[in-house]
């Protein structure tokens, strides 16, 4: 085994895709969305839109071969005044996006955005990008949409102990106990951007003292809150590993430490114990059962796939498309470490032929169940809703009970509404 | 000109067209994109995605290659990937970057075929034109590259134009399939939707076409000019259209003459029927409106674009979403026949019964399952539903 992906043809799986940059713009209050690109740029987001009842904050102008020649920027005043006249409720907040092909035709969004807040001054645009053919640079559309939500949360001088949770879609579960931790160290909530129904009350999160990223994607956003509103902020991806979990809560205790406070600790042993209790019950029930560890479920598929063996579980296949850079070390652990694990490189052509099936498998994670053909799935999908010890639990009561029953796959792929 | 959608989700795409062609070929077909636009086929236009093992790419595009026009990428990964999947064809289909940076699809394949000795097509789709443009240019490029005329097999036939964005699963064409068949006719292959390559090599020997949506009406054409082959153009909606549908059948193969089922019988009336969708598909309700209940004023609303040979003198052509909502609204409807996404463009003053016909085009799998069966007497019962009101 090694730690290299081929560069191939890309493969599709039906399980392939994420919630999508459109889910992830809808996440600011009273803000719609408007695509202006060819017709068929929109589809997918618009069907997955429909499935998420999102659609009646998502229009499209559509855009033929000649505006494209021409540039669309003059047509965009006009369609917003049009869009503005349909909607029954007046938005606070609209983004524009633009596909791929306007990363090649030099719009000068800039001042795009300036003629449209002097033509609408009660609304802020954003200039967003659902452009895939960036993959591989520095702002692929998964980071640029964060820049571009956490980028409308005004400086003010009002300043609390709060703290921002960035980059996860839905916040961590209330019974983590990374709540009662960062209670310890003096901040008094952690604020995400679902709990906004407001885009005034939305601007709570800029009275911030600092800020927490789970996902890679909200790094850069972090970064420029750093630099705009002075916030302070701690990376701390999502673990299973225990070690790892408490060198992190040491880790953030050091990063976020609030001037005024002098941390004496928290106990969280009750939290590690009850962890490794649900470890030691999922072993028994799970026994020699081969696990799939699948890039769909988590952002570290390598780091999940460690901790399962330490744990004493039988991996037999780690499925993604890439090894990103936060778990190249386990990967290379894994390598060196279980050699015999196969890895399945998702989007290789060769995936289509789904030519080695392992039904009495358990997937964590649905791309790799269809692969393998697994008959039972642990339903999680990038890492949502997980942190720290309680995470633990949760993966490992829904791999406890994952043989308890067969999973109609092709429906849950469809419930997730999934987009490329 | 740019139009604005506020409601509708868009249409399927030429690109997706063309793949769903591809989809029972043991090809290496690549969309030259970067994911979308694969994600768009196989997540949304292609329902015989899930389970299947159709080896349909996305080529990987980045932001590098599309700059430096870099096609030997393309070609590299196209031929790693035909060592292993060892293809009959390989086809390349274009993307709105490719439109926009001028990649020459067609050279490609044919750099393809060069280098490798594998059959190759390019397509040079934009993601600017809809679904049926594709279906009608794979599958005549397919048809110009692997079938010639041939000795005709008597009482046989091809279905053309079959595929899955107007026809979804394919419940509806099993049940023609079914018809044809029990009176003793030979489907020599149905295009492009549940065929191999064998099948595709023989159609040039069908005795006639059968046309089954506007895309089948193109390729029939084109098959007429070309093999000589008659068609019948229209589908056997209603107890009574399904014996004569047989009988136009065989009258086709017996002059060799070309008929094409709209409706044309129209009489002005206050409140008419809206039918909104794929013109042959649309007209055949009309005719089973016409003839199983006597509906005389029938009007097709044209969402994928307007085929004068297909048309009535009162259907309309609807461009975009505001025209389909200022004809839904227009006052003049006492039925609509419509995809369920667009019961929402009804105002609220609007009384018009609204009649559901899924169209994979438009609501793609969210309303797949209400995608009625309406080949022969199945069209009078799901009709039951509306007539009365």
């Amino acid at each position: 085994m090694q730690c290299k992906f081929h560069d191939t043809l890309h493969y599709s799986s039906p399980a392939n895709g994420g919630r999508g940059i459109v889910r992830t713009g809808m996440l600011i209050p009273e803000s719609v969305e408007l695509f202006v690109c060819p017709f068929a740029c929109g589809r997918h987001g618009a069907i997955s839109a429909v499935k998420q009842n999102l659609k009646d904050r998502l229009s499209y102008l559509y855009v033929n071969q000649a505006d494209i020649i021409n540039g669309y920027d003059d047509l965009i005043i006009p369609a917003v005044a049009e869009l503005l006249d349909t909607l029954k409720k007046r938005p606070k907040v609209i983004l524009i996006f633009v596909s791929c092909l306007d990363d090649l035709i030099g719009t000068d969004h800039e001042a795009l955005r300036e003629k449209l807040e002097m033509t609408y001054p009660d609304i802020t645009f954003r200039s967003c990008h659902m452009n895939p053919i960036s993959k591989g640079t520095k702002l692929p559309p998964a980071i640029s949409i964060q820049n571009n939500t956490f980028s409308l949360i005004n400086v003010t001088q009002e300043r609390d102990f709060g703290i921002n949770s960035l980059g996860n879609l839905i916040p961590v579960k209330e019974e983590s106990e990374l709540y009662i931790f960062l209670e310890s160290l003096g901040y008094e909530k952690l604020r995400h951007i679902s709990h906004y129904e407001t885009f005034e009350t939305y601007q709570d999160m800029g009275k911030s003292f600092a800020n927490l990223v789970i996902t890679p994607v909200a790094r850069q956003a972090a970064e420029q809150l750093k630099q705009k509103h002075g916030m302070i902020y701690s990376f701390v991806p999502v673990s299973y590993r225990l070690e790892k979990i408490e060198n992190d809560y040491m880790r953030m205790a050091e990063e976020l430490k609030l001037p005024h406070i002098n941390w004496k600790g928290v106990d969280l042993v009750s939290f590690k114990e009850r962890a490794e209790e649900s470890i030691e019950e999922a072993r028994k029930k799970v026994g020699k059962t081969p696990i799939i560890v699948d890039a769909s479920a988590t952002k570290c598929p390598f780091g999940l796939a460690r901790a399962l063996v330490e744990y004493g579980f039988y991996v037999i296949r780690i499925q993604t498309p890439e090894c990103i850079s936060i778990d190249r070390d386990d990967c290379e652990w894994i390598a060196e470490n279980y050699p015999e694990i196969e890895i399945v490189e998702s989007l290789h052509h060769k995936s289509v032929l789904r030519d080695n099936q392992i039904p009495e498998s358990i997937a964590i994670g649905v791309d790799g169940a269809y692969l393998a053909g697994s008959k039972y799935v642990v339903d999680l999908f990038d890492d949502e809703g997980m942190f720290g010890y309680y995470g633990i639990r949760c993966l490992m009561n829904m791999l406890e009970h994952a043989k308890e029953k067969e999973i109609d796959l092709e429906k849950m792929i469809h419930e997730y509404g999934l987009v490329v | 000109m740019a139009t604005l959608s506020v409601y509708l989700s868009p249409f399927a795409p030429d690109y997706s067209g063309v793949s769903s062609v591809m989809f029972d070929l043991n090809t290496v077909t690549a969309m030259h994109d970067a994911s979308g636009c694969t994600g768009n086929y196989t997540g949304y236009d292609e329902p015989r995605w899930y389970g299947s093992k159709s080896p349909i790419y996305c080529s990987g595009l980045r932001e590098i290659d599309a700059i430096l026009g870099d096609d030997e990428k393309l070609i590299g990964k196209m031929l790693n990937a035909a060592k292993d999947i060892k293809p009959d064809l390989m086809a390349v289909v274009g993307s709105p970057v490719p439109m926009v940076i001028g990649s020459d699809m067609v050279g490609i394949a044919e750099e393809l075929q060069a280098r490798s000795g594998i059959p190759a097509l390019g397509f040079d789709t934009t993601g600017t034109a809809y679904y049926d443009k594709g279906v009608t240019l794979a599958t005549i490029a397919l048809l110009k590259k692997f079938t010639s005329k041939g000795i005709t097999i008597p009482s046989s036939l091809n279905i053309l134009g079959a595929n899955p964005l107007d026809f979804g699963k394919g419940g509806n064409l099993e049940s023609l399939k079914g018809i044809i068949e029990d009176r003793g006719y030979e489907v020599i292959a149905c295009l492009s939707m549940g065929y191999d390559m064998e099948a595709l090599r023989m159609a040039g020997r069908a005795q006639i076409n059968l046309a089954v949506s506007r895309a089948g009406y193109l390729i029939a054409e084109y098959m007429y000019q070309e093999y000589g082959i008659p068609y019948l153009c229209g589908l056997p909606f209603g107890k009574v259209r399904e014996e004569e549908y047989m009988d136009e059948i065989r009258n086709v193969m017996e002059t060799g003459r070309n008929k094409i089922w709209k409706g044309d019988t129209y009489e002005e009336s206050e409140k008419k029927i809206l039918i909104i969708g794929e013109q042959v598909q649309s007209n055949s309700i009309r005719e089973a409106l016409e003839t199983e209940y006597g509906e005389r004023s029938v009007v097709v609303g044209c969402i994928f674009g307007k085929e004068e040979n297909l048309s009535s003198k009162q259907d309309v052509l609807l461009e975009c979403e505001k025209d389909i909502i200022e004809e839904m609204n227009s006052g003049n409807y006492k039925i609509i026949i419509a995809d369920p996404f667009m019961k929402q463009l009804m105002k609220e003053d609007n009384f018009a019964t609204f009649a559901e016909n899924a169209l994979y085009a438009v609501s793609s799998k969210i309303c797949a399952e209400e995608t009625p069966l309406l080949m022969g007497e199945h069209f009078n019962k799901w009709w039951k539903k509306y007539k009365s009101n």
